[in-house]
């Protein structure tokens, strides 16, 4: 028996209306809430995502020290920025030089010169704590809101080659370096 | 009694379904969300776009209908909290499956489009929509550490 063209549509409706009390068509439950017929619809999804401990060190920049005076202390300073996103935005920091067991040294071929590091969490500190290379250090804040670092610069690096090396190294050579600091939120 | 009862809700629905075809409420029906998780961002130099192919069924011959999403936002914006942090993010519709964009959502704000279903009154193994969730990598990438969770609703609605 074919169905009139004319009915269709009603026993289309009658169908949505049967599922609508319920007569068919059970869904099983799953964790997000489905939508029921009717004259609106509505289902309720949950979202979520972990986002983990970060931290951020940049702004920082090569130091030149050319043509400088063996009379004195030569001392480099910058301002990084630093970042954490930790609930109290602390960090501790790790200095690692390029020579044997993470010497802070400076070198041109066998020839070597020390340096030291010391680091602050301001960018107007006027009292810095001396990192040990290789050693964490103890906690730090950062002040930075983003790890862009747009805000300015919350911290201090500063390092140091006493006279007394100044005047051990050979003049007209090149000493080179490279310094590692490693920063882990806390 | 209950089967009686059973009959007679059926014959009232067919006595309705047989009147007049404007005296007939427009039916609609959104399934097959899920919960969409994004887990934990490890990477934070790039947008997260998760995407869940729904399905809306509508009784009108047109397929004409609304979205509309609501949950907790701040403005314009839809948000994720861990305490009181918030992170933002962003809700599309595509108004076909498999999509990785769409029209942006904002909180309360219907969106009108049509869904090819206007058959499937069960939604049954179909796919209509694409409900799109990004967040931003300029969002997630300052984001304090935490478990962020929301919940959004989204509402069909007839148009």
């Amino acid at each position: 028996m074919t169905l009139p063209a004319s009915l269709v549509p009603a026993i289309r409706h009658l169908a949505a209306l049967l599922a609508t009390a319920g007569l068919c068509c059970a869904v099983p439950a799953a964790g997000a809430t489905q939508g029921s017929i009717g004259a609106n619809s509505t289902g309720r999804i949950t979202l979520s995502a972990s986002v983990p401990a970060r931290a951020r060190i940049g702004n920082l920049s090569d130091i030149a020290l050319t043509n400088v005076s063996p009379t004195a202390n030569v001392v480099a300073n910058q301002f990084p920025c630093v970042w954490s996103n930790t609930a109290t935005r602390r960090y501790r920091i790790t200095a690692r030089g390029n020579g044997a067991s993470f010497a802070f040294t400076l070198a041109n071929g066998t020839r070597r010169v020390p340096y030291t590091v010391q680091w602050a969490a301001s960018a107007t500190a006027t009292t810095f704590t001396s990192l040990t290379r290789n050693v964490q250090s103890g906690l730090f804040t950062a002040s930075s809101l983003t790890s862009g670092c747009t805000a300015g610069n919350d911290a201090s690096l500063r390092v140091t080659i006493t006279a007394a090396n100044l005047q051990a190294m050979v003049g007209t050579l090149v000493y080179q370096g490279t310094l590692t600091l490693i920063v882990v939120p806390q | 009694m209950s089967r009686l009862r059973a009959r007679l809700a059926a014959g009232l629905a067919l006595a309705a379904a047989l009147a007049p075809a404007q005296a007939r409420a427009q039916l609609v029906l959104l399934k097959q969300v899920t919960d969409i998780g994004f887990g934990t961002l490890t990477n934070s130099n790039a947008d997260r776009v998760l995407t869940d192919n729904v399905c809306v069924y509508t009784s009108s011959a047109t397929g004409r209908y609304r979205v509309t999403a609501t949950g907790t936002s701040s403005g314009s914006t839809f948000m994720l909290t861990s305490g009181g942090n918030q992170l933002p993010i962003e809700l599309q519709w595509a108004f076909s499956p498999n999509q990785t964009s769409g029209t942006p959502l904002a909180p309360s704000v219907a969106v009108a489009g049509i869904t090819s279903n206007t058959h499937n009154f069960i939604c049954q193994g179909q796919a209509t929509a694409t409900l799109v969730v990004i967040l931003r990598a300029t969002q997630n990438g300052s984001a304090r550490a935490g478990s962020y969770s929301g919940s959004v609703s989204i509402r069909i609605a007839p148009n």
